[in-house]
């Protein structure tokens, strides 16, 4: 390589770098959170209305996303470890819990809408800790570094 | 063309690779001032008004749709709420913005300014189905200084503390004594009067345990000859100490708080706990479990102000009961815990 090719190349890094550093790029806008099809979920969760349905359809495509994420209605008592439980129980069971409970989806639409604007695991549980740590007792979740 | 393609090379060519980099590096800079500036500047720009369309639909069929709601701190906002389906009225809480009734076909338009900086939570005030509950929506006011931080619900500094996640919120509460008849707070004023004029009934009631003490447990404190800071009250009879309790309790509120706390519980709670709190609301049947009757004096006198705060502010687990501490602000929590007690308290209700 000549020397001419090299100070061209330099020259063009340091141009992107400055270009970089003075913050002209765009990030792309974060992809929509997954959702599960509505035709999914069994009947007496689709009578549901929709803001419940679409938690259910967010938890049944996000099981590493709430499995992480506390639930504070007090369901740790009936052996919850996350918001994830009071969706589906293990082997894809639906739960009904979240069908009478206020809190429960509003964590969950609170997490996707904050996964839909690009957010961090770790920053959205710091999130949903602050927002609803101060109503009832944390299930006994996991950390978001433990994820695998 | 092929002299502007042939310019980094011819640059390469006639300058030392320290100076190129120098000029870059200066030239970044101007950059990144230069934005910084623009950013500065326009700060002191007035905001232009946002325009956010919305409409509501019934709460199966998705309640409040369109865009996300997202504004700036302190912008002129424009909401303009077009009904679809069914009669809805809105608030946005931890603010005073409200709405008339929006009808299928008609517009409301609300204009504001956007609080501080946090997300608030819009919801229907109007009993609209049995899903009315659910017609909830988020309107995220952004910092304009840094519009991407993450933002939290509004919220005050809590009015006691209080360990919530240490309340047995779920727990029955069943009192082990109650009042035969109902309290007469008037009663128990004219007494406090005559036998401790120079006591603060604000810091006896903090003495016996207010607000994490139930009635009952403030009963069974006073009643007992030595152990209160109320000398005398167990020579009192039985009907005579549930007055001065009625008294101590009602003289933690003010009438201001106890109109705020009605008006909230007519317009949010009385659908299901009905018009005066008996748990017969025309809604009530539309509940996963029974609605509990406030009146009845068995449990009434088991809950603390603390527990009803907590049950209101957490909504029941798994009930149907909405959860409102995203929603009223700690006076209006408080003002509605006020008012659940007069249920107990106050015969001219």
């Amino acid at each position: 390589m000549g020397k001419q090719a090299v100070r061209t190349i330099l020259l063009l890094v340091l141009l992107a770098s400055s270009l970089a550093v003075a913050g002209c790029g765009q990030s792309p806008a974060p992809p929509e959170a997954a959702m599960a099809d509505l035709a999914s979920l069994p009947a007496e969760v689709k009578a549901e209305p929709k803001r419940v349905t679409e938690a259910y359809r967010f938890a049944a495509a996000n099981p590493d996303v709430l499995s992480r994420i506390p639930c504070y209605c007090g369901c740790g008592s009936m052996g919850h470890t996350s918001n994830y439980d009071c969706f589906w129980q293990a082997d894809g069971v639906v739960d009904l819990h979240a069908t009478g409970c206020g809190i429960c989806v509003d964590i969950a639409q609170d997490v996707r809408q904050a996964l839909g604007q690009g957010r961090s695991l770790a920053d959205i549980r710091a999130q949903i800790d602050g927002d609803y740590s101060r109503f009832g007792p944390s299930t006994d979740t996991p950390p978001v570094a433990a994820l695998p | 063309m092929a002299n502007l393609r042939s310019l980094p090379a011819f640059i390469a060519q006639r300058y030392p690779p320290g100076q190129v980099l120098a000029l870059t590096l200066a030239f970044a800079l101007v950059l990144w001032g230069g934005r910084k500036f623009v950013e500065q500047w326009r700060a002191t720009l007035p905001l232009k008004q946002a325009v956010l369309m919305l409409r509501a639909a019934q709460p199966e069929n998705g309640g409040w749709l369109g865009e996300d709601l997202r504004v700036m701190a302190g912008q002129p906002v424009q909401l303009v709420v077009t009904g679809v389906e069914g009669s809805h009225a809105f608030a946005i809480g931890h603010t005073e913005i409200a709405s008339g009734l929006i009808l299928p076909g008609q517009q409301q338009v609300v204009e504001f300014i956007a609080p501080a900086p946090g997300r608030y939570v819009l919801y229907c005030t109007q009993w609209c189905s049995p899903n009315h509950w659910r017609m909830r929506t988020v309107l995220e006011v952004a910092d304009p200084n840094q519009p991407d931080a993450g933002l939290v619900y509004a919220q005050e500094t809590p009015r006691y503390s209080l360990s919530l996640a240490e309340l047995e919120i779920d727990a029955p509460h069943p009192a082990p004594i109650w009042p035969r008849v109902q309290p007469d707070e008037k009663a128990g004023a004219t007494l406090w009067k005559a036998r401790w004029p120079e006591l603060s009934p604000r810091e006896i009631a903090a003495e016996l345990g207010w607000p994490l003490a139930s009635p009952a447990a403030v009963y069974e404190q006073i009643a007992t000859a030595d152990a209160s800071g109320l000398p005398g009250a167990a020579e009192l009879e039985e009907a005579e100490r549930w007055d001065v309790i009625a008294y101590l309790w009602q003289a933690q509120t003010t009438p201001k708080s106890l109109a705020l706390g009605e008006s909230i519980y007519r317009q949010n709670c009385a659908s299901c706990h009905g018009e005066d709190g008996a748990g017969d609301g025309f809604a009530a049947g539309f509940a996963p479990v029974a609605v509990p009757n406030l009146w009845n004096a068995a449990t009434a006198a088991g809950a603390s102000p603390a527990l009803y705060y907590a049950k209101i502010a957490r909504g029941g687990m798994g009930t149907g009961m909405p959860n409102w501490g995203t929603i009223f602000r700690e006076d209006e929590l408080w003002a509605l815990v006020d008012y659940l007690n007069t249920f107990l308290f106050d015969g001219s209700q």
